[in-house]
């Protein structure tokens, strides 16, 4: 079967492409190996009666013209913002929103920070529609200025310390913009995580709804969805992709190939590696993927009235977040990883008088030094993440009947994002603020003609954003007849 | 424009830029607050016989045009060393010896790995014509152009780019070696790297050379050329303040509150130091002021000299004792070691940079007996309990270091100095220093050398890219003194 | 600076008795009514009569400290010491590149304090420049401000039993039948401006238009001030033009925005007069005032000069006195004499649904002048 765009993945970039590339008339497939889409927005029992979303609790907001027009409110998706965080010590509390005795208001540099990431990705991706809001006195701007760039050479704790002012607060956002990934917040560089400082949120029924809502957005504008099926390699030659070799021997015929995995997992899991140029080999080699997150789903026979809603961070604080980089980058475990804590307010979650907690470790190595993951290392997290637990709520813990420890070659397994990295990529300067590693080519282009990269860290700041955009530059190289 | 000039502090940039102004025709006159001349580029008796250089122990950066303008060579300066290969010494004693010979070095490498060998020539090579490319940036004094290739390596960090070439431990630790000032994590720490790479001592780019004589012989070279050229010289003359009339310097205040009037003054503050005058404190503005005094602090390093009586032998393969030698294990020794200075400790792995000045310099000691010049960087500039207390320790740690290398070498030691950077501060009066950043490095020279104030030019080390003994902040403070001048 | 995030001025209640439409706009942190009945007839009303505008939203900040004098010297382009007590003078504050970053007025209450009014805040770098000179800010903006406006302000003020002897730039600290105001004359338009405790807003509010009956007074919301302000080509840092934030941002420079008339020439110790003096050959544009024949165009609309694009508009409006269309506009120095004829494009509107091309003129500034005061 000739098909005009054949997307590998169908997580929710890949299901958003679909539905708008099928939208725009374009003949459209999206293959994916497990039995459900959604990837990393998806919904799973793990332990009878008990459901948690096992990558994440929440995903970056959805950009709202990509929402009005999947029509997913329609849908069933009703994408709820995640509601103020909380960070917890012994002895003091701080919540996550705008105090009147700081001095600046935390909102305004939420939001000033959301839309440096917007700016970022629009740059990123030559999006017009979005271009940076250029104050009227700019003249034609120097070509090799990117926005953020006086966030890559501040750290994480200078930025934090000039714009709040206060301790607690800062390590409070600190260990918000870490969670989930790893850095030290005292080196230069540090503070391009500050992007991901998004109002991310929950959906209704749980992530797992949202990729239903894609599902359905996506064939009805007439996209055809195979799920259960493997793809294995990208046919291509003289330099052009030509479709997708299938694990059943099957192959797909496609103009557009779109890849919604890594960079690093589409050229070495899709190609013969000696099939491919030096330059790509040479990037690919050279991209640095970094896997950091590990996620503990608890099931509790009892509810949490009293917990606070939101993420709770437990004792955030700027040296341990530095120490648990260094942990981190030696392949071991610290004994006091970063964590944040979520009771789940869903009730369709857990069953009546049961509750859900779920917790999310940074720093922790995809590769450990002593050698694999054993039952002992996962065991260890449980510990770390059972501590905090009872810390943050005292007496939560003896209320704990099962736990499932989620490691990155878990999540790697699941996801096919290597190393277990859910940004598709080190979060660094070099491999952020650039349109990709081949200059000529720019995201979500390749080298190879007809081959589409949506899988970067586009993703990180907003759900179905690399998606939409990947769509939109494929609907066009196929108008403009480039793909012929 | 004719008038007088006043050069504050006599270092080598101050002696390089009294002698360019004198040969310009103008009448110089030098103000050093300490009674000797040389600043901290000194070679002391650290012990009865033996000396040492006090705090740089290798130049790598000394400018040629400098070299050949001034004709220093006529003025006694000559080498005891002229590139001094770099050695990374290893505990299991198969150390790397990294030289001017691509194919000798990479058969030291295919020790540690064959891909790395074979890697080595190209990588030698590139690296080497980026950084003459990168030149204009740092060395001339007008306008630069910025190459192209700024704009992917000032988001580069060190251990990405060496992690992209390399595998070995050995290779990269080398590398990090010469860029140990900033934390090879750091984006954009891989221009430090260019920066190094692109300096020529003795006609060899990115050598390592001794003076004979130690760096004082350098001082000596210059003050000859200077006295030659008319310079006069003020010694224990301390300067508070800078005159400033109508926004032009006009003068410059002692602190015994004598003036004395100039129209041209070239000072050895870096802008922080600037900042501590009155005048500075005028005309620079709001944002650079807070900027400044919020500034990051820089790294700091000791100094530790060792008096053997016998040559040092280290252990394993056999090295070249006239090497610079460096102890450090992997990239990850730098990273921890920048994240413990940061946070006010001694890291746990120090990293060291080793020099045997009497190698090639047999004078400075008496006869079979050595020198053993040891650099320990980076370091917190304050530690708790304060350095008295650290002192020792740290001397204890960073020799018992070098012994693991070269067993024995503790038990020839019969005289010691250490210098904390309390020391250091103190001493040679380093205090003033900036750190390293990508922006320093990038900036360009009128930012650094140019102040609000008509006819000041700041010449310290901090008005280089990166604080190193090169006399070139000193020539181009001179061109833009003699290009601009002083109002009618 | 601390200060609540959203916040009601004194006169909140009588504005919104007085707020026919509801009609509410937020400027600095402060609710203030963007019209009572009508923007045209209440901006008429400032013209011919007499119009009361509630200005808390300007904040004012008291600095103080032995060094005062001194930190002035350098934040401001006019020399601070040479300000008596009682008086004010209008004046930029620049970024260390000569970059406008505030354009407003400073009053000198005495030996050693300084009001400083600032109409689009910048509050942190000014407070971070004074901590090194000893200067403490104390922020005024609990006050409440109404602006007197008009050919009868002096008038209105009169009857109103405040004794209105003050020269132009003046303030006087006064008893006011039982509570405490500052009276002054530092705004544009030939007014007065009456600053009170912010529990006193309602008393100075109903005095105010009791005394200004007669002359028919109205209350003015912020379109028409704005209007006002338009007419008189003065660009407003944070409203017309995005002042300078970074601090060694040498734009917007002043000589792009028509200010250099602030910046005293002998006074050589500000901030940023290196960088001003430097880039001030360089600048190749100028603040002019143009009128269009037609409707509103949005902000930044290009400017053509027989096709070539030779500049940009800022702010623009409909003015009611001049019955005309008038905007400021940023033009390249060769085609700003007044007199030029220049095109622009015009968006579409409701009832025009294509794009149309206009003519503009170029016209002196200010568009309209205003008379010191015009007894009754």
């Amino acid at each position: 079967m000739r098909y005009d765009a054949a997307i590998i993945g169908a997580g929710a970039e890949g299901l958003a492409a679909a539905a708008l590339l099928a939208g725009a008339g374009v003949k459209t497939i999206v293959v994916e190996r497990s039995e459900r889409a959604g990837g990393r927005a998806t919904t799973r029992e793990f332990h009878p009666g008990f459901r948690a979303s096992p990558f994440a609790d929440e995903l970056p907001p959805i950009p709202a013209d990509i929402h009005w027009a999947l029509d997913l409110s329609r849908r069933g998706a009703i994408f709820r913002p995640a509601p103020t965080s909380t960070a917890i010590w012994p002895d003091r509390q701080s919540l996550l929103r705008a105090r009147e005795s700081g001095a600046s208001s935390v909102h305004s540099f939420l939001r000033n920070a959301a839309e440096r990431a917007s700016d970022l990705r629009a740059r990123a991706t030559h999006d017009s529609n979005r271009a940076p809001q250029r104050s009227f006195f700019s003249r034609p701007a120097v070509p090799a200025s990117w926005p953020c760039e006086d966030w890559m050479a501040a750290s994480l704790a200078e930025v934090l310390a000039r714009e709040i002012g206060d301790p607690d607060m800062e390590a409070h956002l600190a260990a918000a913009a870490l969670r989930g990934w790893v850095a030290d917040p005292f080196l230069p560089g540090s503070a391009l995580h500050l992007l991901s400082l998004q109002r991310s949120g929950t959906v209704t029924g749980g992530l797992a709804t949202l990729a239903d809502a894609l599902v359905s957005a996506a064939r009805e504008a007439g996209a055809e969805i195979s799920l259960g099926r493997d793809a294995t390699d990208i046919r291509h030659a003289k330099g052009r992709v030509s479709g997708i070799g299938l694990a059943d021997g099957s192959e797909i015929e496609a103009r557009a190939v779109i890849s919604t995995l890594d960079l690093k997992r589409t050229f070495l899991s899709f190609f013969q590696w000696n099939a491919l140029p030096k330059e790509i080999v040479q990037a690919v080699g050279a991209f640095r993927m970094a896997g950091t997150t590990a996620r503990v789903l608890f099931a509790l026979d009892t509810v949490l009235p009293g917990a606070k809603r939101g993420a709770i961070y437990v004792a955030p604080d700027l040296e341990q977040l530095a120490a648990a980089n260094s942990a981190w980058r030696s392949g071991t475990i610290a004994a006091h990883l970063p964590v944040a804590l979520r009771v789940a307010d869903d009730p369709s979650l857990a069953p009546a008088g049961s509750a859900v907690v779920t917790a999310t470790f940074g720093a922790v190595p995809y590769r450990l030094f002593d050698g694999a993951w054993t039952r002992e290392k996962r065991d260890a997290l449980r510990k770390q993440a059972l501590a905090a637990l009872e810390s943050a709520i005292p007496g939560a813990s003896a209320h704990v009947v099962a736990a499932e420890v989620i490691a990155p070659p878990d999540i790697e397994e699941a996801l096919g994002a290597t190393d277990g990295d859910l940004a598709g990529g080190e979060i660094a300067a070099d491999q952020m603020l650039s349109a990709g590693p081949w200059p000529d080519f720019p995201f979500p282009r390749s080298p190879f003609k007809g081959l589409y990269l949506a899988g970067s860290w586009l993703a990180m700041g907003a759900t179905c954003a690399a998606g939409a955009a990947v769509a939109r530059i494929v609907a066009l190289d196929l108008a403009k007849g480039a793909l012929k | 424009m004719s008038g007088d000039a006043i050069v504050v502090g006599a270092g080598v940039n101050g002696l390089v830029a009294a002698t360019y102004l004198a040969r310009a025709g103008r009448k110089v006159l030098v103000l050093e607050a300490k009674d000797r001349l040389g600043g901290a580029c000194q070679t002391t008796w650290f012990a009865s016989s033996f000396r040492g250089p006090a705090i740089a122990h290798a130049l790598t950066a000394l400018d040629p045009r400098v070299v050949a303008e001034l004709k220093l060579a006529r003025r006694g300066l000559k080498f005891a060393v002229r590139d001094m290969p770099l050695v990374a010494l290893r505990a299991d004693g198969k150390h790397l010896t990294n030289g001017r010979d691509l194919r000798a070095t990479a058969r030291n490498i295919a020790v540690h790995s064959r891909a790395d060998a074979e890697t080595w020539p190209r990588f030698r090579r590139e690296l080497f014509e980026l950084a003459r490319r990168m030149r204009p940036l740092w060395w001339s004094d007008g306008k630069s152009e910025i190459p192209s290739e700024i704009a992917r390596l000032r988001r580069l960090s060190l251990a990405a780019w060496l992690d992209s070439r390399f595998e070995s431990d050995a290779v990269k630790a080398a590398l990090a070696g010469d860029a140990a000032s900033l934390s090879p994590l750091a984006p954009g720490s891989s221009l430090l790297l260019l920066w190094r790479a692109a300096q020529e001592m003795c006609g060899l780019q990115g050598a390592a050379a001794i003076p004979l004589g130690g760096p004082g012989a350098l001082v000596d070279a210059l003050t000859a050329a200077a006295k030659i050229a008319g310079v006069e010289f003020r010694s224990g003359a301390h300067v508070s303040d800078i005159r400033v009339k109508d926004g032009a310097a006009s003068g410059v205040v002692l602190d015994s509150g004598d003036e004395i009037p100039a129209n041209v003054v070239l000072a050895s503050f870096s802008r922080a130091g600037l900042l501590a005058t009155k005048a500075g404190r005028t005309a620079l503005g709001f944002s650079e002021s807070v900027a400044l005094e919020r500034g990051v602090s820089p790294a700091a390093s000791a100094k530790v000299m060792l008096a053997l009586n016998a040559p040092p032998a280290f252990n394993g393969v056999a090295v070249p004792l006239r090497g610079r030698f460096l102890l450090a294990d992997r990239l990850e020794t730098f990273v921890a070691a920048h994240a413990a200075s940061r946070a006010g400790r001694v890291p746990q792995e120090l990293v060291l940079e080793v020099v045997v000045p009497t190698a090639g310099d047999p004078e400075l000691a008496p006869l079979g007996q050595h020198v053993v010049s040891i650099r320990i960087g980076p370091l917190p500039r304050h530690v708790a309990g304060g350095w008295d207390a650290a002192k020792t320790p740290l001397a204890a740690k960073a020799v018992a270091a070098l012994d693991r290398c070269a067993s024995g070498l503790a038990r020839h030691v019969v005289a010691a100095q250490v210098l904390t950077p309390d020391d250091i501060a103190a001493r040679y009066g380093a205090e003033d220093s900036c750190a390293v950043t990508v922006e320093r490095l990038l900036s360009d020279w009128s930012s650094r050398i140019r102040t609000p104030i008509k006819g000041l030019f700041l010449c310290s080390a901090a008005s280089e890219p990166v604080d190193a003994v090169s006399g070139r902040a000193g020539r181009i403070a001179a061109t833009l003194a003699l290009r601009e001048g002083a109002a009618k | 600076m601390k200060t609540p995030l959203v916040r009601a001025t004194p006169f909140h209640a009588r504005a919104a008795a007085a707020n026919l439409e509801n009609a509410w706009v937020l400027r600095n942190g402060v609710t203030l009514a963007s019209f009572y009945s009508d923007a045209n007839s209440e901006a008429l009303a400032a013209r011919l009569r007499v119009a009361m505008a509630d200005i808390s939203w300007r904040r004012r900040i008291m600095l103080e400290g032995a060094r005062a004098v001194e930190f002035l010297s350098k934040l401001v382009t006019r020399d601070a010491a040479k300000l008596s007590p009682g008086t004010s003078f209008k004046a930029l504050w620049l970024s260390d590149g000569g970059g406008v970053r505030g354009a407003d007025a400073i009053a000198r209450y005495g030996r050693e304090s300084f009001l400083l009014v600032v109409s689009a805040p910048d509050l942190d770098w000014i407070e971070s420049s004074a901590a090194a000179y000893d200067v403490k800010l104390r922020d005024m903006n609990d006050e409440g401000g109404i602006a007197i406006v008009g050919p009868y302000a002096h008038a209105t003020v009169e009857a109103a039993q405040l004794t209105a002897d003050l020269e132009p730039l003046a303030f006087r600290k006064l008893s006011w039948r039982g509570i405490d105001v500052t009276l002054s004359r530092f705004g544009e338009h030939g007014g007065y401006e009456i600053w009170c405790a912010p529990d006193d807003g309602t008393v100075v509010w109903d005095r105010i238009a009791r005394a200004g009956e007669s002359f028919g007074l109205e209350p003015a919301g912020v379109d028409a001030m704005d209007v006002l302000d338009l007419e008189a080509g003065i660009a407003r840092p944070g409203l017309d033009y995005e002042p300078a934030r970074d601090g060694h941002a040498s734009e917007p420079s002043p000589v792009a925005l028509g200010l250099e008339s602030l910046i005293d020439p002998d006074h050589q110790s500000f901030n940023g007069r290196t960088a001003y003096l430097a880039a001030r050959e360089r600048e190749p544009m100028r603040l002019a005032g143009i009128e269009i024949h037609s409707d509103i165009p949005a902000p930044f609309t290009p400017l053509l000069l027989k096709g070539r694009a030779v500049g940009h508009t800022l702010c623009s409006m409909w003015s009611p006195s001049l019955r005309r269309a008038i905007a400021l506009a940023q033009i390249d120095v060769s085609a700003f004499a007044p007199g030029t004829k220049l095109t622009l494009t015009l968006p579409p509107s409701r009832a025009v649904r294509e794009l149309r091309t206009a003519e503009a003129r170029v016209v002196a500034l200010p568009f309209l002048k205003v008379p010191d005061s015009i007894a009754p």
